[in-house]
């Protein structure tokens, strides 16, 4: 025991020489000068499966090896990418210490005009009339882009961002879904009572569906809430023939609404937090007739067991999200599921419900069913929208010493259609060899991720196409500014697969204003009170939605409803309602 | 100078063993009931990591599906939740770097905890309030913010040294050290004080052997506390992988395939990867345990010798 | 004999200048720890006016504006509040105490073991829980008590209890019951160290003097085993009092849901939704923090009090 003291003191001194020897240089050769060298925030990379750093990426080799601006100039870009759930915490430190990147995309940052006010951005405006050609082209072609991109401050306009864009407006992600086979299967005609007939004509073709199914309300699609119960009820019937146990035909986000829009949205329009009704006046929906409406439809719904019997049970899974599990094996009839899911995609080949699988997308229903008249027969008006705008990037103070021109110049390559195309797809297999980089081979990508059709659309390549991870991301260059290509890209969508995206889209978003331009406008001040309002009346409405839905209160009860609207006026929601208004009025989105 | 007798193992064990030569039958119930109980609890302890040992070895489909304890792999056994994890070289890296933060860390930490731990245990008229004085920091904290600040102030932002500087801190090891030391039978302390002992020899050479027992609990806290460390990391060296602990690497890997589920045709293999990667993580510790375990034993075999 | 009560050596009265004149050697040996802590603790401690500011990020600790006690009041003044202000309570309360004791009698239990090879495999086995993430825990939990999961099963068949998602259970005290069994049962190996350590340096000579005027076992085990290592359990449980209403809530937001709030809901969850749901306000999160740790505090102390006066062993 005596020599203990000595071998941890040895042991001490040991770790202290192995750190200090293990200090590690960084930095690589660069054929960019100092000032051509531009370190970039980005709030997330690529999985690290692909590359461990984001310099790496093959399309950012081809494209520094090349120079820009009228004085030719190479550049070259330093990555800081934060782990995964340290975003904000990263950010955070990065403003306090002051120590800010060159470039900052702004996935969480505080919105631009506050940053700017900060001295934390740099006023671009000057250098993008200059340098930026493309995106100023752009901006003056897409006057619903400029609005969100341009910001009036002190009565001047100033351009504080270089702001992605899409070209068109792209399809949503994701939206619901519903099981078509079953109701080719289980369902019958509702006006003749005859069996329907469909099924693959091409068992190899996910997207090769055809039928002859017909909804009550005359259509081949779902249209109203008549329509999806019609469906519920083919669901149940299907599920009893297979003997799928604790069955549901609904999947429901876990507090039994969405605040942001969608299902809330088909009884009478609006969302039950705030939103700009069509006479342009901002209102509160949550104690609304729209509301009661909502709640007395998911009250039938779950006492029916329509609606999934535990969805306020699911806090445990990732992002709240719906019985991901279910979906995946067959067993629910209806959900909100993603472009991945649609067709025959979900097919697993192994036996179980999703044999024969076919999935449409619908859009979000009208009411004709629930609550009073002005609920019954309203399009939804608070509904997911996509928009030409994506992340905002912007020039920090930190970069006033650098050659901001020649970074414009590089940055405005990508609002070009080549360099768009880069973005958007990746390398051609030319491009690939003269980068210098062998992953594109690795990947079976040497002939390019792209090739170029007949009608002059550009065709991904199969590997793409059928790839299961990231590669797409890996070998495009879309963390950088530019325009997203949309409508000149084949992606070879069939007619069934394009209905189904386009049918997410069928209403247009006029009402939810959370996000856009109205409230990235807002003086901190505003804002801070908004958020206190919003918060509080949403976790009133977190614990209290779900009693109501499964019953354990009664939306139809006046008595549980007069109880639910006093609780939320305690809340103030008219304050934040007269806050919201001036900006409303002021800012399109 | 006092002489340590050293008794070794097997003396210890016939003298516990002569003490129960004439057990009562009550007593030969409570052994019963004493075996059968610390075998349930052990099994109970088991089923959390047998569960995730086996689950990162079965089929990704299947396991999907499957509701419960997973008892045996499902499906093929196959190592392909591993490879997704070993397939960039750098997470060895990151076994590297843990293991160099969690011996200089706990080094470090234990020489600085046994100094102000003996300090503590002395009768000094300012001894409470440097017990204090160390409390408070358990329970108030500045936040991320103003600490990231100073650590920048000290230019230790991107090293290692934000790694490893900042474990050394910890209070409650100071406070189990005070403890420990409290415990050495005064006589020895006075002994070696008149032997004309200082203050770092008495407490180095004559208090700390007998102190090892706690000392080496101390000792296993810190290892496992810097073993699975990631925060301070994903702090001060984001941008650096080169210096992320094996944690870290692993929250990465585990976060990216977080949402693998939504994609077109998903790689049922990636549902392993949150199994496998607790196995990777807790599978060297694990193995090294019952060495320190060893130490454990040992250094208390050290501390039962009496002066 | 190991134990120290302290009474025996208590230091007589000395002037400050004697005091450090006798005793600088033992203050040098102090510095490491105050240098490191002051720097890399208290320095960063002026953050806590955060509490009193309406924090922005971009103005900083130095540029936000200050509030008062507004946050204080937001906080003190949610309506679940008091729910969230006695739930924790509750569990603090059955963590410093049944969750305390279990690796206490864990500890003597496996003193009781006379094989020492089958001692120190239910040893290693028991810290297994310790080392898997909470995530997987409570992943666990959440599958064993839901409806048809294995404990579930369990209650009903052997106790007749309903087969339900015990999770979804609103009614007191079943949510605090399954949340401090999940600690026991992660931290029952892990926790005992401490005590097979204390346990291990008492003397044998003890219990062979025992052994001979026919003491049994447990009579040993009351008498000579507890008495012993009282100082430990007495640090750890001033400790753990202290740390108890601050410590170790975040894994409740894996577990509770919207249905459960009156149950499962604590200070620190409470003040995560309030803060963090829309927007960040630092200066809530800061204040509820504050709060916290000035009860740790308060509770520190008594206990402290309350263990000098009762066993006259203490922490300070």
């Amino acid at each position: 025991m005596r020599g203990l003291w000595k071998k941890m003191t040895a042991a001490a001194l040991c770790a202290v020489t192995a750190v200090s020897t293990a200090a590690c240089g960084a930095g690589g050769g660069s054929s960019a000068s100092a000032e051509n060298t531009y370190s970039v925030w980005l709030y997330s990379a690529q999985d690290a499966s692909y590359y461990t750093d984001y310099s790496e990426n093959p399309a950012l080799q081809y494209v520094q090896s090349k120079t820009w601006g009228s004085e030719e100039k190479a550049v070259a870009l330093e990555f800081l990418v934060p782990p995964s759930g340290s975003e904000q915490d990263n950010y955070q430190t990065m403003v306090a210490s002051g120590e800010y990147p060159d470039v900052l995309m702004g996935a969480i940052s505080d919105p631009a005009p506050i940053l700017y006010e900060n001295g934390i951005i740099m006023d671009l405006t000057d250098y993008v009339e200059e340098y930026m050609p493309n995106y100023t082209a752009f901006l003056e072609a897409h006057e619903d882009f400029r609005a969100n991109v341009v910001y009036e401050i002190d009565g001047e306009e100033k351009i504080l961002s270089i702001t992605a864009a899409n070209e068109d407006y792209p399809y949503y992600f994701c939206g619901p879904q519903y099981r078509r086979d079953w109701i080719v299967k289980y369902g019958t005609n509702p006006e003749t009572g005859e069996a329907f007939t469909g099924g693959y004509t091409d068992p190899e073709d996910p997207d090769s569906w055809e039928d002859d199914v017909v909804f009550p309300s005359g259509g081949t699609e779902p249209v109203y809430i008549s329509d999806w119960e019609w469906m519920f009820g083919i669901f149940t019937r299907a599920q009893a023939d297979l003997g799928i146990e604790d069955s549901y035909s609904m999947s429901v986000y876990y507090p039994g609404f969405s605040w942001s829009g969608g299902l809330c949205s088909s009884f009478g329009g609006g969302v039950p937090v705030w939103y700009k009704n069509t006479d342009g006046e901002v209102v509160f929906g949550g104690d609304s007739e729209q509301m009661r409406a909502y709640l007395e439809c998911l009250n039938t719904w779950y006492a029916n067991g329509w609606l999934d019997q535990e969805f306020n049970e699911r806090t445990s899974d990732s992002f709240y999200a719906i019985d991901d599990t279910s979906v995946r094996q067959g067993e629910v009839g209806l959900w909100v599921g993603s472009q991945g899911q649609l067709g025959g995609r979900m097919d697993l080949n192994d036996g179980g419900y999703t044999e024969g699988i076919c999935s449409y997308g619908c859009a979000w229903p009208i009411n004709d069913v629930y609550g009073t008249e002005e609920c019954k027969y309203v399009e939804p008006d608070c509904v997911p929208a996509t928009s030409l705008s994506g992340t905002p990037y912007f020039i920090t103070t930190a970069a006033e010493g650098k050659d901001i021109a020649t970074l414009c110049s590089f940055l405005d390559y990508f609002y070009s259609e080549e360099g768009a195309l880069i973005r958007t797809l990746g390398l051609s297999g030319e491009q690939a060899a003269e980068s210098g980089s062998s992953l594109y081979e690795e990947w079976g990508l040497a002939d390019g991720a792209y090739s170029v059709g007949d009608d002059g659309r550009y065709i991904k390549s199969d590997v793409l196409v059928s790839d299961s991870g990231n590669l797409q991301i890996a070998c495009n260059l879309e963390k950088l500014p530019g325009i997203t290509l949309i409508s000149s890209v084949d992606n070879g969508y069939a007619d069934t697969y394009e209905a189904s995206l386009a049918s997410w889209l069928k209403y247009k978003n006029t009402g939810f204003f959370q996000g856009s331009a109205v409230t990235n406008n807002m003086t901190n001040e505003d804002a801070g009170v908004c958020d206190d309002i919003r918060t509080r009346v949403l976790d009133y409405m977190t614990i209290h939605a779900p009693e109501m839905i499964t019953g354990a209160t009664d939306p139809f009860d006046d008595g549980d409803w007069n109880t639910w609207s006093t609780m939320l006026q305690k809340y103030n929601y008219q304050k934040a309602t007269e806050i919201y208004q001036p900006y409303a009025d002021q800012y399109t989105f | 100078m006092i002489k340590l007798k050293r008794k070794t193992k097997e003396q210890e064990d016939t003298r516990i063993s002569s003490m129960v030569e004439h057990p009562s039958k009550g007593d030969r119930a409570i052994d019963v009931f004493v075996v059968v109980l610390c075998g349930l609890i052990a099994f109970c302890s088991v089923i959390p990591m047998w569960h995730v040992l086996m689950s990162s070895l079965s089929d990704g489909k299947l396991l999907l599906a499957h509701e419960g304890i997973v008892w045996l792999p499902i499906g093929e056994v196959t190592l392909e939740g591993y490879s997704h994890i070993f397939k960039d070289a750098s997470i060895l890296q990151g076994y590297f770097n843990t293991v160099l933060y969690t011996f200089s860390s706990t080094a470090l930490g234990f020489f600085i905890a046994a100094l102000a731990g003996y300090a503590m245990s002395r009768e000094t008229k300012l001894k409470n309030v440097m017990i204090l004085m160390l409390m408070t920091t358990m329970l108030f904290s500045g936040g991320m913010v103003p600490t990231y600040m100073v650590i920048r102030a000290l230019g230790w932002v991107g090293t290692r040294w934000a790694l490893i500087i900042p474990g050394c801190t910890n209070a409650m090891f100071m406070i189990m050290m005070m403890n420990a030391f409290r415990a050495v039978p005064q006589e020895m302390y006075e002994a070696a004080r008149i032997d004309g002992a200082g203050h770092f020899r008495t407490m180095s050479q004559i208090m700390l052997p007998q102190a090892m027992n706690l000392g080496t609990v101390t000792i296993l806290n810190s290892v496992i506390i810097q073993w699975n460390s990631w925060m301070p990391a994903t702090i001060y060296t984001p941008n650096n992988k080169k210096l992320w602990p094996l944690q870290l690497w692993i929250r990465q890997i585990s976060a990216n395939n977080e949402n693998f589920l939504r994609s077109a045709n998903p790689d049922y293999s990636r549902y392993l990867i949150r199994y496998a990667v607790i196995v990777a993580a807790v599978l060297p510790i694990v193995i090294l345990f019952p060495f320190f375990q060893d130490k454990l034993e040992k250094g208390v075999i050290g501390g039962g010798v009496k002066g | 004999m190991a134990a120290n009560t302290r009474s025996g050596y208590r230091a007589p009265k000395v002037s400050w200048g004697r005091d450090f004149k006798r005793n600088w050697p033992v203050y040098v040996m102090f510095l490491p720890a105050l240098i490191m802590t002051v720097v890399l603790h208290y320095i960063p401690m002026f953050g806590i006016v955060m509490a009193f500011q309406d924090y922005e990020v971009i103005k900083g600790v130095f540029g936000s504006e200050w509030v008062g006690l507004e946050n204080f009041r937001t906080l003190f003044g949610g309506a679940e509040f008091p729910t969230a202000l006695r739930n924790t309570i509750c569990i603090a309360l059955i963590k410093c105490t049944v969750g305390f004791v279990m690796p206490i009698i864990f500890a003597c239990l496996l003193s009781l073991l006379k094989s020492r090879r089958y001692k120190r495999t239910v040893q290693t086995f028991s810290y297994l829980p310790n080392f898997v993430a909470a995530v997987i825990v409570c992943s666990l939990v959440t599958e064993f008590v839901a409806k048809d999961g294995p404990i579930t099963l369990l209650l009903s068949r052997v106790f007749g209890l309903a087969n339900q998602n015990w999770l979804a259970s609103d009614t007191i005290p079943v949510f605090w019951i399954i949340y401090v069994v999940m600690g026991i049962w992660q931290g029952i190996g892990w926790g005992s160290i401490m005590y097979v350590a204390a346990i291990a340096t008492v003397s044998g000579d003890f219990y062979e003097a025992a052994a001979i005027d026919g003491a049994t076992r447990m009579q040993r085990l009351f008498k000579i085993t507890i008495p012993c290592i009282m100082p430990t359990i007495v640090m750890m449980f001033v400790l753990n009092i202290g740390l108890s209403f601050s410590v170790g809530f975040d894994s409740i937001l894996l577990l509770y849901m919207p249905s459960t709030y009156n149950v499962a809901d604590t200070i620190y969850t409470y003040t995560y939704r309030m803060a963090f749901t829309s927007g960040a306000n630092y200066g809530l999160s800061a204040a509820s923090g504050l709060f916290q740790s000035i009860v740790g505090t308060c509770l520190l102390l008594a206990s402290n009090y309350l263990s000098k006066k009762v066993s006259d062993s203490s922490l300070f």
